[in-house]
């Protein structure tokens, strides 16, 4: 079933702004294409295309009611989505991050190429549709693009629930999430089992543990992948500070240690987009560079892996 | 190196990072900064009390603290912080409790006057330097450690200094009510120490445990800890005219300032001049609340 745009709720009350939300509604935006864009990559089970790096809010959008991180944050937005961006996640456990975004949204209007990615989370199966009813008000969109069990949380009752609304036509594509590479086993056998459309993951050039089953069975299962924690939250930039890139980088175009980490992520066949955060308009911008120019190949890979590994 | 990396750290239970958690402070102080200052000079006029042995400065404390404790659960916990951490509702209930119990000692604590008893010279010592640290201290430490002015820490509305001058204050208490009050403040302070280490903030962390670490040891200052024996001795050594060795078994003597001994010799107890209070010492028994 193939994603629709979501309409946006503020562009539907506000009427000069309803019929070019409407018009959204219609062809699937992985059917457009703009000139210079990022690399899509498509979302196996329903064909629709995303830019292969997104935007993660953990922490970076959890700013309360600061009205100068509010701007910045919507600043960050602002070059998120110039720069080509589509899909934003965030979660009801990440404290104001949801209201951030919508705050961001709301100062913007909602772009285009937003594919709108949050979380159920709750122990209570029965406040599933409430909480989500909430996401959405505190975002100001009437449909996500993906919506996901947050860490596994009541996974069984929610995928229930998340099916049901997907066959509603609620949500666009229904997935779960872990992260930290915890509980593996159990996601593995949730791919094998549940009509996903998405599963979230921790996957970096240091946690490449995923790739010896997880990935292997989400191509197999047409199931498309976040990588979170591409950055292992910064550490992975920091630790790699002061080394120097190696020669081959610039065959990709990684002249940056950020670009060099992204690319190895999003150039795994199975790997659908990368979430990195952040709360700088600089990092969002070299982010996304790191979804242009060529990617590395298997063999590349390797080699990035490796010096990695040495270092 | 790469594989030293952790995959999970202490970083990874917080929502939030140090800039936006030190950006709330400056919010409160915005909305709520009169109250800051009251209370500030309330506090500074309650240690006044304590420290001149003022009947009434114990039950002052306690209305104090729990003014104070209210209102940082309601601003604070209830306020900024809960817009950035679902988890606070948990310490702003134990504030909030705080301050009930605070409000409860108030109104127990009677006659106000033999509350001061017991109290060392060094147990004052150490109680009124956290109490000063809390209120004047802390906010400083923070503006040399990087804070900006109108993000600063202050008694009343932020938790840290709070649980400081409120340890520091019941280091004066001489009643069993001062081990129960104490549990919310060490706890929270704990609770604190822990987030700042998270948010790389190890410095003020040490502080802060360094300062409530001191704080607790006002607590538990043993203030029974002396002999009224040794005492007696004492002032009969250095006072062997009858009629002022006579100033501890009188009903309403003079304090050890206005004592003649005072020149040659003072008591190292804050020793009280009402007379359940002397009685007490003489038994070896507190006095009521």
């Amino acid at each position: 079933m193939p994603f629709e745009k979501p309409i946006p709720r503020r562009a539907i009350l506000k009427g000069a702004a309803a019929s070019g939300a409407l018009a959204l509604a219609g062809p699937s935006f992985a059917q457009q294409s703009v000139a210079g864009s990022p690399l899509r990559k498509a979302i196996p089970s329903s064909g629709v295309e995303l830019p292969v790096v997104g935007m993660g809010t953990w922490i970076t959008f959890n700013v309360g009611n600061n009205p100068e991180a509010l701007a910045q944050r919507t600043a960050v937005m602002e070059a998120f989505f110039e720069a080509g961006g589509a899909m934003i996640d965030s979660s009801p456990m990440y404290g104001s991050s949801q209201a951030t975004v919508g705050h961001g949204l709301e100062q913007l209007g909602i772009p285009d190429q937003l594919f709108p990615a949050d979380k159920v989370w709750t122990t209570d199966v029965s406040e599933g549709p409430d909480q989500i009813a909430e996401t959405r008000r505190l975002w100001g969109v009437d449909r996500f693009g993906v919506m996901q069990v947050h860490n596994l949380l009541g996974w069984e009752g929610h995928l229930d629930t998340l099916q049901a609304m997907k066959e509603e036509g609620l949500v666009g594509h229904i997935g779960i999430t872990t992260s930290h590479g915890r509980r593996h086993d159990e996601l593995e056998r949730i791919m094998e089992t549940r009509p996903i459309d998405f599963v979230q993951l921790t996957y970096n050039i240091a946690d490449r543990e995923p790739e010896n089953r997880l990935l292997p069975l989400a191509r197999e299962r047409g199931i498309a992948v976040i990588a979170n924690r591409p950055f292992r939250r910064g550490a992975l930039i920091s630790a790699v500070a002061g080394a120097e890139l190696p020669g081959f980088a610039a065959e990709i175009e990684a002249e940056t240690w950020p670009k060099f980490l992204l690319k190895f992520i999003v150039s795994h066949p199975a790997l659908t987009v990368a979430i990195p955060a952040t709360r700088q308009v600089d990092h969002v911008r070299e982010n996304m560079t790191a979804a242009r120019g060529p990617m590395p190949d298997a063999a590349m890979r390797q080699e990035m892996a490796r010096y990695f590994d040495g270092l | 190196m790469i594989s030293d990396l952790s995959s999970y750290s202490l970083a990874d239970f917080l929502l939030f990072d140090l800039t936006i958690y030190r950006g709330l402070f400056g919010l409160l102080n915005t909305d709520h900064w009169p109250i800051a200052v009251v209370l500030t000079l309330a506090a500074c006029g309650t240690l006044w009390l304590l420290l001149s042995r003022r009947p009434e400065g114990t039950r002052a404390s306690a209305i104090l603290l729990a003014l104070a404790f209210a209102i940082s659960a309601w601003t604070f916990f209830f306020g900024v912080y809960q817009t950035i951490n679902w988890t606070a509702v948990y310490p702003g209930w134990a504030f909030a409790a705080q301050a009930l119990l605070c409000a409860l000692a108030a109104f127990l604590i009677a006659p106000a006057g033999a509350v001061q008893m017991g109290q060392t010279a060094a147990g004052a010592a150490i109680a009124t330097f956290v109490t000063l640290y809390g209120l004047f201290g802390h906010p400083l430490a923070g503006s040399i450690l990087g804070d900006e002015i109108a993000a600063l820490e202050w008694f009343g509305l932020a938790p840290d200094p709070t649980a400081l001058v409120a340890l520091g204050l019941l280091g004066f208490w001489p009643s069993r009510w001062r081990f129960l009050l104490a549990v919310v403040p060490v706890l929270w302070l704990t609770a604190s120490a822990v987030t700042l280490i998270g948010l790389g903030a190890d410095l003020k962390a040490g502080l802060l445990i360094a300062i409530g670490l001191l704080g607790l040891a006002g607590v538990l200052w043993p203030t029974r800890r002396f002999s009224m024996s040794r005492i007696e001795a004492d002032d009969r050594a250095a006072a062997p005219d009858p009629r002022r060795a006579t100033l501890l078994s009188t009903e309403r003597g003079p304090t050890w300032e206005e004592s003649p001994i005072k020149a040659n010799h003072r008591p190292k107890t804050l020793l009280p001049t009402a007379a359940p209070g002397r009685a007490a010492l003489k038994t070896g028994t507190r006095p009521p609340l």
